[in-house]
């Protein structure tokens, strides 16, 4: 992109978090993947080379946050970023990190994802700016976002502390038009300052920790002052909407459809911690009663009350319809789900009494045409993904072991094995690498009579990310306790990021591999290593051998993801199964539809009418297992030419 | 009434009194084994399945039920026989290791010899543990002599050979898959594939067996890497299990062998493989001698043709041997009959079993 002139171009809102921060001069972007996330280091590694900034995928965000610190307190600029479960991670180095004076700007980007798409829970990640006590924004549009993560960069590094800028999934994935501003030139040379110290020593905590909170009050005056809070409305409204984030732009949608510009005020604030106390104060002086409309917890909400009980006596008497209150929320409850304009109607109707004009036909004929494209769909691993074999192998060892012994996961691809397609093999499953914590404890429970194995699944990247000391644990504390990687070689939910079971880095550089096994085999645990689908028979095996020894065990289960191996693969020969009708016996007593039935690949269909199983070849990746499994010897390979 | 993998699982398989004989195994998919641990990894939907007619823990079709003897049915102290003898195979120690008196291989090799098989179901030490194999020549059969005490699923092979168009298979089985394999003889079942067939069904006396799980903790803690050479448990009251390796003999107290004893075998009525053509086993106080029990005519054919080529030569049980053959056969059933009753399950398993009681003592 031309930094000369000022160009528009359509961005996803990630998207221009990440040109906002090449606006910004940053000089190491670092992050773990995690949707609604994960694009942001995407677009950085595209602009890395050109502009001379370090890019990496971080094993975890921890490691991230205190990569991105070195940078800073070496005076370059850096971003983070990461899904709200991510900050909980970072977060003991974000509380420390903070008591410090930074040198170059550091900007910490969490992407939160209400009513959850690919999280396992809804996590309001501004918390902790109250918790670490730093400053918070929260963009409406691309083009906001874009101008916060320059100006937060820049902030950060004119206040010396840490900044965070608050995305949601809608904002992180919707576009919008962006205008572009130059990309400044290299920065000057990075050193650190061996005079001054940085060292959170207790006695010295209540000296840094008083010097950040009146850092805050200071900062507090500067965004009463600021450009991302603004107004619109009525002069002197008496009811106001309070918003923030994508709030904003849903109250102006539902106050134009309600017709209701002339009688009620929208306050957009963009810096939510800390509050810019004198303007919301200014507004709420006018209005006798105001709506919050906000993303998750009721944050803004809760804050905006403390400065009213605050300023009671000047600001006269005013109604608050909020979460708190019940009055504004989705068909979960207030503060549940994602926020819609649809939910700010029904809370503008209630309280105004009025009701919303007719739908649209726009919107009936939209939906109409939507559900015939769309065709409906059980979650599902890919057709040929290698966790399918796993999550087979292991339902089988646990079944042939008999001690009603059970999986516990955590998330990623293979948390569906909580569904039908891994046989509903995991039974509990929570955050980042729990599982193997989990197992850990279970095993411990022998001692008091505890006689079920427990499975703990993990994938590649979260056994680098959060399983590691989990590991180290189960071995220092003798726990018996099976750990299976399910190492498909890449962070495959998050859309393929590169992790250290990949054979190259995020920068394209190889000799970063470190495979699971040798970190075991470093700890003295035994190990095993194959690929679940090339023999699923030696897999169930090994599965069931495993549970039986005692100790530490790790099988890693190696397979290249099947989704990405064809989205990468030149191959003008692809492999396929057939099925052999002649040799199919159907539903009799021998067979009973298994390959469709248990197994359950999407490849693999079966025809009512003939009785027989049929492959879907464009849902086929010929990794071989139904033929393994097929008692009837009917399926085989075949190559077929690419189309 | 018909009855399938559903039921199956309800009254055999995963319960206590699976027996882990593979019969039910590689019949389809549904059904998985490793060792002798057997379970259900499917739902099947069909109705009447071969896994619950050949069980030999399942009730048989009622047309069938006077058929089938040992835990089946109740027919005498060692069920139906047409005769019984002592006998030895005529082969050196030094061509074949043998339990006792060789006849289980010499047999074999008779009815490989007489094309009344074309291959057999043996079960061959590997590692120190029990595997079944089929075997297609002599070498093959004198490979897999003398007594594993771990259960091997025999059946699973047996299942798997089956499939095999043109296959005749002689199988050495214990008395739970000599009765699997009755079954399957009596009430084939549907199956539209070309398939092999058991064409000789010889059966090994047994009073228990141990699990894998079990023999592995024993193996660990007493043999070690070493390769076993024989196994063998003295008569009373030595009360011991005696391992040989090549390079030493090694003793465990009976009781702690006894602990690992699968529990299916504990209600177990069949001492000497009522079911079978032939049962073998050994003769009390001579060592180099078996026990035949001849069922059928053509085990008795078999037996025949096998000493007129030599292969075996026979003499007289004396009728103390027999009547001590009878009581322990009897004591067996006894001893599986009270476990049952102090175990109260619902299985229908224990309900028949428990009314054999009946029977034995109106006899007696």
């Amino acid at each position: 992109m031309n930094s000369e002139k000022s160009e528009l171009a359509l961005l996803m809102g990630n998207e221009a978090i990440a040109r906002g921060a090449l606006e910004g001069g940053v000089s190491y972007c670092t992050g773990y993947p995690g949707n609604p996330s994960s694009e942001i280091i995407e677009t950085m590694f595209s602009y890395g080379k050109d502009h001379d900034i370090k890019v990496e995928w971080a094993v975890n965000e921890m490691v991230a946050l205190e990569a991105a610190a070195a940078f800073s307190f070496s005076g370059l600029r850096a971003m983070v970023t990461m899904k709200q479960n991510g900050i909980n991670v970072c977060s003991d180095f974000l509380t420390t990190v903070c008591m410090n004076e930074l040198k170059g700007g550091l900007l910490l980007v969490v992407c939160d994802d209400p009513g959850p798409l690919t999280s396992s829970n809804e996590e309001d990640s501004r918390h902790f700016a109250k918790i670490a006590q730093v400053p918070l924004f929260e963009p409406s549009t691309s083009q906001e976002a874009k101008d916060m993560a320059k100006w937060g960069l820049e902030f950060s590094e004119e206040m010396g502390v840490p900044c965070i800028l608050r995305s949601v999934s809608r904002l992180s994935h919707g576009r919008g038009g962006v205008k572009l501003g130059p990309v400044p030139e290299r920065r000057g040379q990075p050193s650190f300052d061996i005079k001054k110290p940085l060292v959170g020593l207790p006695f010295l905590v209540t000296i840094h920790h008083g010097t950040l909170l009146k850092k805050m009050k200071r900062i507090q005056e500067i965004f009463s002052q600021s450009s991302f809070n603004s107004y619109h409305g009525p002069q002197d409204p008496r009811f106001l909407i309070v918003a923030t984030g994508l709030g904003v732009l849903q109250a102006r949608e539902a106050v134009d459809i309600l017709d209701l510009s002339d009688k009620v005020g929208i306050l957009k604030v963009g810096t939510t911690w800390p509050l810019p106390t004198d303007v919301i104060k200014r507004y709420l002086k006018q209005a006798g009663e105001v709506l919050f409309v906000e993303e998750i917890d009721p944050f803004l909400e809760d804050h905006v009350k403390v400065i009213y009980a605050e300023n009671g006596s000047e600001l006269g008497e005013v109604k608050f319809f909020g979460k708190n209150t019940g009055d504004i929320g989705g068909s979960h409850g207030p503060g549940v789900g994602e926020m819609t304009t649809d939910i700010v109607l029904d809370a503008l109707q209630r309280i105004f009494k009025i009701r919303k004009p007719e739908e649209s036909s726009y919107k009936k004929n939209v939906q109409d045409i939507a559900s015939k494209m769309l065709i409906p769909r059980e979650l599902s691993f890919c057709h040929g993904c290698p966790h399918r074999a796993s999550f087979f192998a292991i339902k089988a060892a646990l079944e042939l072991d008999g001690r009603k012994g059970f999986v516990v996961g955590d998330i990623g691809c293979y948390g569906l094995a909580a569904g039908a397609t891994g046989y509903n093999q995991i039974k509990m499953l929570h955050c980042m690498g729990s599982g193997m914590g989990n197992v850990s404890g279970f095993s411990q429970l022998q001692s008091f009579g505890f006689d079920q194995p427990a499975v703990a699944v993990v994938g590649d990247s979260t056994f680098y990310h959060a399983g590691l000391p989990a590991l180290v644990n189960a071995k220092f504390n003798q726990a018996n306790a099976l750990f299976v990687v399910l190492d498909n070689s890449i962070t495959a939910m998050t859309g393929f990021q590169v992790n250290p079971a990949s054979p190259y880095n995020g920068s394209g550089e190889p000799g970063s591999y470190i495979p699971a096994e040798a970190i075991a085999q470093a700890m003295g645990i035994q190990t095993t290593v194959l690929d679940p689908v090339e023999d699923i028979q030696k897999a169930i095996e090994t599965v069931y051998r495993n549970l039986q020894e005692e100790g530490v065990k790790l099988i890693v289960f190696r397979r290249v993801c099947s989704t990405y191996e064809t989205k990468e693969s030149s191959s003008d020969q692809l492999i396929k199964a057939k099925v052999d009708p002649e040799k199919c016996i159907g539903e009799v007593c021998g067979c009973d539809r298994f390959c469709s039935k248990v197994l359950g690949c999407p490849g693999i269909l079966y025809d009512e009418e003939k009785g027989k199983a049929y492959i879907r070849e464009d849902a086929c990746n010929g990794c071989s297992l139904c033929v393994q499994l097929c008692p009837r010897q009917a399926i085989s390979l075949v190559e077929r030419a690419v189309e | 009434m018909e009855k399938g993998l559903k039921e199956l699982k309800e009254e055999v398989l995963g319960t206590e009194i699976c027996t882990g004989c593979g019969t039910c195994v590689s019949l389809c998919p549904n059904i998985i084994s490793i060792e002798d641990r057997i379970a259900a990894i499917g739902d099947c939907r069909v109705a009447s399945g071969r896994c619950y007619r050949y069980c030999p823990r399942t009730v048989p079709l009622p047309e069938f039920e006077d058929r089938l003897f040992g835990d089946v049915g109740y027919r005498g102290a060692v069920g139906p026989y047409l005769k019984y003898c002592m006998a030895q195979s005529t082969l050196s120690d030094k061509q074949a290791s043998f339990q006792y008196g060789g006849v289980v291989t010499s047999l074999l090799l008779q009815a490989l010899k007489e094309g009344l098989m074309n291959c057999a179901v043996v079960t061959r030490a590997v590692s120190n543990f029990p595997f079944p194999v089929t075997v297609f020549h002599p070498k093959g059969i004198l490979s897999a002599g003398r007594s594993k005490f771990a259960l091997s699923p025999t059946n699973k092979e047996t299942n798997a050979s089956v499939l095999n168009a043109g296959h005749r298979i002689g199988v050495v089985g214990l008395p739970c898959q000599s009765t699997g394999l009755k079954k399957r003889e009596l009430m084939p079942g549907e199956d539209a594939h070309p398939e092999g067939k058991v064409t000789l069904n010889i059966g090994l006396f047994c009073t228990w067996a141990v699990s894998q799980k079990g023999w592995r903790s024993i193996v660990n803690q007493h043999v070690g890497k070493a390769t076993i050479k024989k196994i063998d448990i003295p008569p009373p009251p030595a009360n011991i299990m005696e391992i040989n390796t090549i390079k030493k003999r090694i003793v465990i107290p009976l009781d702690e062998v006894k602990r690992h004893v699968r529990s299916a075998c504990q209600v177990c009525l069949d001492m000497t493989a009522e079911n079978a053509d032939l049962s073998v086993g050994m003769v009390e106080g001579r060592e180099k001698y078996n026990t035949i029990i001849v069922r059928t005519e053509l085990g008795e054919s078999l037996l025949e043709s096998a000493v007129k080529s030599k292969y075996i030569k026979i003499a007289p049980l004396d009728d103390e041997r027999w009547r001590h053959l009878n009581k322990a056969s009897i004591n067996k059933k006894k001893r599986a009959i009270t476990e049952a009753e102090k175990r109260k399950g619902s299985l229908p398993y224990y309900e028949r079993i428990i009314r054999v009681r009946e029977k034995i003592e109106k006899e007696i």
